[in-house]
């Protein structure tokens, strides 16, 4: 096996929260989280970070492809925007690491 | 990263219905209270009228529990709309309407649907007996089996259409449906609600028998 195919395996995995409901919209993705629905309120994400929410959402993924994917969106600020897009959804329970 | 769309204006309806929908079902379901999604984009997934924006979110309960989910909406920050009826009028009231800051459309939660019927509480059971769930925002909702939504979607149509347009609006409902319906089994479904007269127009235009009034 290559050793970047055995970090890959190494690597956390994030996913969208099966507690999260969502849409697209108008460059952006707007969720809800259901764990509280008597006080959640509905989120809005605008794009670039969008890009990522999409890509949890369509199943796990290590930061490195979330890295990968972003840096076809935003170029070298690409770890940056995952850092920050982990940080905020993740430390808020939306993704969550499989 | 992220923003909170708490006033509402923010969200479109496109986001919103389906939001709204599986939101408020999960808060039902919570506090106990069996709920369907009806019309709108539940409808759309399963196939029984044309994808086109919804306005509203429409929920569909049983009768006996229009206290518990009125208590358990208005506890998590929704409010009634629309006018403060006596309640020597209740028999006639359907649905209660809702709104929330949090959501720039409002949220129909029937308790009787016109045009079903048999005995309220019996037509939710017959509906829930056969449920099934529609994928919605990236979850699911719980919504009647296709042949019951296709009876609510033609009841919904022909309730704004006088009697002479019944046909044509029934020719607009199946011109509408996304999969094919056997008529029969539209009868069969429509006997359990009590609503073989009342969707009779839609029987024929799926090829069916018209029942007549007695049936």
């Amino acid at each position: 096996m290559p050793d970047d195919a055995r970090d890959l395996d190494a690597e956390v995995r994030y996913a969208a929260s099966p507690d999260v409901a969502w849409v697209e919209g108008p460059d952006r993705v707007a969720l809800v989280d259901l764990r509280d629905p008597a006080s959640a309120t509905p989120q809005l994400c605008p794009e670039p970070a969008a890009s990522l929410w999409r890509a949890v959402a369509e199943g796990p993924k290590g930061e490195s492809q979330l890295v990968a994917l972003a840096n076809d969106v935003v170029g070298e600020q690409a770890e940056a925007l995952v850092a920050a897009f982990l940080e905020a959804l993740a430390g808020a329970g939306l993704v969550v690491a499989t | 990263m992220t923003g909170s769309a708490s006033q509402g204006e923010d969200l479109t309806l496109a986001e919103a219905v389906p939001l709204g929908t599986v939101l408020l079902q999960r808060l039902l379901a919570d506090a106990g209270v069996r709920s369907f999604a009806i019309k709108g984009p539940a409808f759309v997934e399963l196939g029984v009228r044309a994808p086109k924006e919804s306005h509203d979110v429409d929920l569909f309960i049983h009768p006996a529990d229009r206290a518990a989910a009125a208590a358990c909406l208005t506890g998590a920050g929704w409010f009634v709309l629309g006018y403060d009826l006596p309640p020597e009028i209740d028999d006639i009231i359907y649905s209660t309407t809702y709104g929330h800051d949090m959501l720039p459309c409002t949220v129909d939660v029937h308790h009787v649907y016109p045009g079903l019927l048999a005995d309220p509480g019996l037509v939710f059971e017959a509906l829930w007996s056969e449920r099934t769930s529609v994928p919605l925002a990236g979850a699911q909702a719980m919504a009647p089996a296709a042949e019951h939504a296709l009876i609510i979607e033609a009841l919904h149509r022909l309730r704004s259409a006088e009697e002479q347009q019944w046909g044509d609006a029934a020719e607009r409902v199946v011109a509408g449906l996304r999969r094919p319906f056997d008529p029969l089994t539209v009868v069969a479904a429509a006997d359990e609600v009590g609503a073989r007269w009342s969707v009779a127009p839609v029987v024929s235009a799926l090829g069916g028998a018209r029942s007549d009034r007695t049936a």
